[in-house]
């Protein structure tokens, strides 16, 4: 567990950092993002002490970093710079094993735990442990450059833009290799970054800094949802929910007051409903229950308008709860289902219904910008 | 000169050569290696500090602007002759290139992989050893070799100073204008240069780390190979370490042995007479003779005389009294002797032998045709006919006041051209017509070779240049066989001798030392 208390810091008159309190939980990825010049490096380095605080204080699972030896607090932290920061002068091998070495490993385990490193990332050992880091690609680099900062074990990692000079395609590899790894090993990773997809995508908390203070520290989800002020929001980005369906809940975008009739009725009364409404089904309810569907395919054949419903009621229908994301909903269901799709509450009272028309809406809107929204009204 | 000549002159010398390349091998590792130990903390301490950077490689800079030559004339009266200023002269034109190859090698590495080294918890050493020194090492190494070739031309330089090595060879054959001499000095220096630089080089390869090559050049290799090469490279310099530092410590453990150094000046019958006192004591005693030969003129010699950098050499009254002691210019023989001698002993502490035999005077000497011409024969006659000559000289002659200014100032000697010439090429240029008239020596072996003719001073104008030897006091009574050794060489040496031994040396092309053991032994005294 990191907790920042009142950290401050500044460099000659200006000041970066104006009393920062934060809390990172043990074996949480943490982004911290914000625009150039925020703080959010400094922040980082305050950490291990390249840049130690002018005031306030940083405890590591409770014990001030400002107390420790400087080499034995570093030891004890990974850190991965831009670029993988690897030492040109020794192989992929070697500069995993000078932190090894450093950790006090025995020579005789150092090979092997350097092969385990390199396979946590990705990379094959016999492929790769005698190159050097200007015979590999970028994304290589940072590989070893991760695996680097893993090799000691340390309790807690920090990453300064660890991916950002990657392309885009590398880059999506690499965040997903560190979502696993971070998964798989539990350890609390402090992630510097400027990009709010890799944000969004690796962190369990994200903090915003702005001129040196916290801004707004919540899940991800909570971020894109209800940005703290307008430059968190400008941060975020209007589309930036759209692009991330699993944050998107069924309630979100579930139409309310679906046409909906009670078991009693007739199946002229059903077809009216239908008729008004320009739908094809109707949901059945009692005492706002969700009893059944009734499909407007299913009533055409039949003459009898008069005949109850009952008969009608069906069940083949897919529901979903109103938390359901609409990841989730688009996972699972039938591509070729058409109509209806109810959204309930967990006691199985009918809110809203969803169609398939709306889910496409919903997905589209991510590459909506405003000019594409204000062509709509016009004449196409 | 042809190639059979310097072929016969270098199959003659090859030993002494051998010996003198060695020599030279020795002073410029010694040199380079404190350069190294200087110049690569001082490259890192100021790293830290740009100012002070900028301020220590522009004095760097300025160091290395100087003249070498002019560098060792500076440094000569503070630390003395032989290999200790060498070495210092040669040590502030190394520097340079190792402070600045050092600082650029360090300050050029990324500052991102600096913060990374710290980042993964490496100590200041840690970094300084396993990260900066190994990726600035392509630049040091480099600097190094430059160092290294610019060691070995500067040490040339070093025989001005007494410090062996084939800058000795170069500056003999200067001396007594023998271009075959001068090439086997600068011969096997320049050959010494290529070398040098290629096992740097292939040092350079070895140790600059195959990460920091080309990608394309890059050869992976296995631990132990990478052994392999390491124990290799630190084998080879090992054995560059070996040859100075041995020799270093054999030197401190000679000390105890009973040991003077004879000094001469820089010229053929100084170095003759060098190897004459030198193989007489060696022959007659059990004393180790040093030779710190072919030193830049007499007070020179004398202040490595009065500074125990030498124990004794040998000089002409003419010389020490004017110009060693400031005494007025003399021309009574006895009397000039009479006062070196004194003042010597009173003053100085040195012991004046009594006057060898024979004497290296001042005879000005004039071409067979210019005697011809105008009729010269004794000083008067120059003095009337001197708005017709050219006069070319040493540059020591136009510039000493009991010389050429004497005569301008006393008989309103006024030469139609006066041109300063060194050595033997004073010789050449009369021979050649260029010139008239010279100031030839009484025993120089080119009065006779070229056939000058001496003008008589009838003018009592030249004061007395008898031979003496100079010896430190506390040398004899440390060593008190050698007073009567070295008694045995007064009044034994007439200037048709001296005159005979030049010869053979400048003219025949005989080793000094060989024409020293030659006379030695005519005269029973090996």
């Amino acid at each position: 567990m990191i907790e920042f208390q009142n950290v401050a810091k500044s460099y000659k008159s200006k000041t970066v950092l104006k009393g920062v309190s934060l809390t990172v939980q043990t074996g949480e990825l943490v982004a911290l993002i914000g625009a150039s010049g925020c703080g959010k490096t400094t922040l980082l380095k305050t950490v291990n002490r390249l840049g130690p605080a002018d005031s306030g204080e940083i405890l590591l699972d409770g014990r001030p970093v400002s107390q420790l030896p400087l080499a034995a607090l570093r030891r004890g932290i990974g850190y991965v710079v831009q670029d993988g920061g690897l030492f040109p002068h020794l192989t992929v091998e070697e500069n995993l094993e000078l932190v090894l070495k450093n950790a006090k490993v025995p020579a005789a385990g150092r090979t092997a735990r350097a092969a385990e490193l390199l396979q946590m990332v990705e990379l094959q050992p016999d492929e790769y442990r005698m190159l050097y880091p200007c015979q590999l690609s970028g994304g290589q680099r940072q590989r070893v450059g991760v695996a680097r900062a893993f090799a000691a074990d340390p309790a807690l990692i920090l990453m300064d833009e660890p991916f950002s000079a990657l392309d885009p395609l590398t880059r999506a590899e690499l965040q997903d290799t560190l979502a696993a790894l971070q998964r798989h090993t539990g350890k609390t990773i402090l992630f510097v970054t400027h990009d709010m997809d890799e944000a969004v995508k690796l962190a369990q908390r994200i903090c915003f800094l702005e001129n040196g203070r916290v801004v707004q520290y919540d899940t991800p989800e909570n971020v894109l949802r209800s940005p703290a002020d307008g430059y968190v929001a400008d941060f975020v980005g209007k589309n930036r929910l759209w692009g991330n369906p699993e944050f998107i809940k069924a309630r979100d975008i579930m139409k309310k007051n679906p046409s909906r009739i009670s078991r009693g009725r007739s199946v002229l009364q059903a077809l009216q409903v239908m008729n008004h409404s320009g739908v094809d089904s109707v949901l059945v309810t009692r005492a706002g229950q969700l009893e059944g569907v009734v499909w407007l395919a299913d009533l055409q054949k039949f003459k009898d308008y008069r005949a109850p419903l009952d008969n009608f009621i069906s069940q083949d229908y897919v529901s979903v709860y109103e938390d359901t994301s609409l990841q989730k909903i688009i996972d699972t269901i039938d591509y070729n289902i058409s109509g209806v799709i109810p959204v309930l509450s967990h006691k199985g009272e009918l809110l809203g219904y969803l169609t398939k028309s709306i889910l496409l809406a919903t997905l589209s809107k991510q590459y909506e910008t405003p000019e594409t929204q204000s062509e709509r009204s016009g004449v196409i | 000169m042809t190639l059979n000549t310097l072929w016969t002159a270098f199959l003659d010398r090859r030993g002494e050569i051998w010996e003198l390349f060695l020599q030279h091998v020795d002073l410029s590792t010694m040199a380079v290696l404190l350069s190294l130990l200087i110049g690569v903390p001082l490259g890192l301490l100021i790293t830290k500090n740009r100012p002070a950077a900028a301020a220590v490689i522009g004095l760097a800079n300025v160091l290395q602007s100087i003249p070498s030559l002019a560098l060792l004339a500076f440094l000569v009266p503070f630390i003395g002759i032989g290999e200790k200023p060498a070495i210092l002269m040669v040590v502030l034109y190394a520097l340079l290139p190792i402070i600045k190859n050092t600082y650029t090698g360090i300050t050029s590495i990324d500052p991102k992989l600096l913060e990374a080294a710290d980042g993964i918890g490496l100590t200041r050493l840690q970094r300084l050893f396993r990260v900066e020194l190994p990726m600035a090492m392509p630049f040091l190494m480099a600097g190094v070799r430059i160092s290294a070739v610019g060691a070995v031309g500067t040490v040339t330089i070093a025989a001005f100073a007494g410090a062996k090595g084939l800058g000795w060879l170069i500056s003999l054959g200067l001396n007594g204008n023998d271009p075959n001499l001068v090439l086997l000095g600068a011969i096997p220096a320049s050959i010494l240069a290529l070398l040098v630089d290629l096992v740097l080089s292939t040092l350079e390869k070895g140790v600059t780390a195959e990460g920091l090559k080309s990608p394309e050049k890059i050869v992976l290799r296995s631990r132990a190979q990478k052994r392999r090469r390491a124990l290799v490279a630190a084998a080879l310099c090992t054995v560059l370490l070996t040859v100075p530092v041995g020799s270093a410590a054999a030197g401190a453990l000679d000390a105890s042995q009973k040991r003077i150094t004879v000094g001469t000046s820089n010229f053929t019958e100084a170095i003759v007479l060098g190897y004459i006192y030198e193989t007489l004591i060696e022959e007659n005693t059990d004393i180790q003779v040093e030779e710190r030969f072919n030193l830049n003129g007499s007070p020179l010699s004398f202040s490595a005389l009065e500074r125990g950098d030498i124990d004794m050499f040998t000089d002409y009254t003419g010389i020490a009294g004017p110009i060693l002691l400031g005494l007025p210019t003399e021309t009574d023989t006895q009397k000039v002797y009479d006062d070196v001698a004194r003042l010597m002993r009173d003053e100085h502490g040195v012991a004046v032998s009594a006057p060898l035999g024979f004497s290296n005077e001042y005879v000005i000497s004039a071409s067979p045709e210019a005697a011809a011409s105008y009729g010269l024969d004794t000083l008067s006659d120059l003095v009337d006919n001197a708005q017709f000559l050219r006069f070319g000289c040493t540059t020591a002659f136009t510039q000493r006041e009991d010389c050429l200014p004497k005569m301008e100032s006393q008989f309103g000697i006024h030469f139609k051209e006066v041109v300063g010439l060194e050595g033997n090429i004073r010789y050449q240029a009369i021979d050649s017509g260029e010139v008239d008239v010279t100031d030839a020596y009484s025993t120089d072996a080119m009065t006779v070779k070229v056939k000058l003719i001496p003008l008589t001073d009838d003018l009592g104008f030249f004061p007395p240049y008898q031979a003496i030897n100079l010896a430190r006091q506390d040398t004899l009574d440390r060593y008190p066989e050698l007073v009567p050794l070295l008694a045995r060489l007064e009044g034994g040496i007439t200037t048709e001798e001296m005159a005979r031994m030049n010869y053979e040396v400048d003219v025949e092309g005989k080793n000094p030392k060989d024409v020293a053991v030659a006379f030695l032994t005519g005269k029973g005294l090996i």
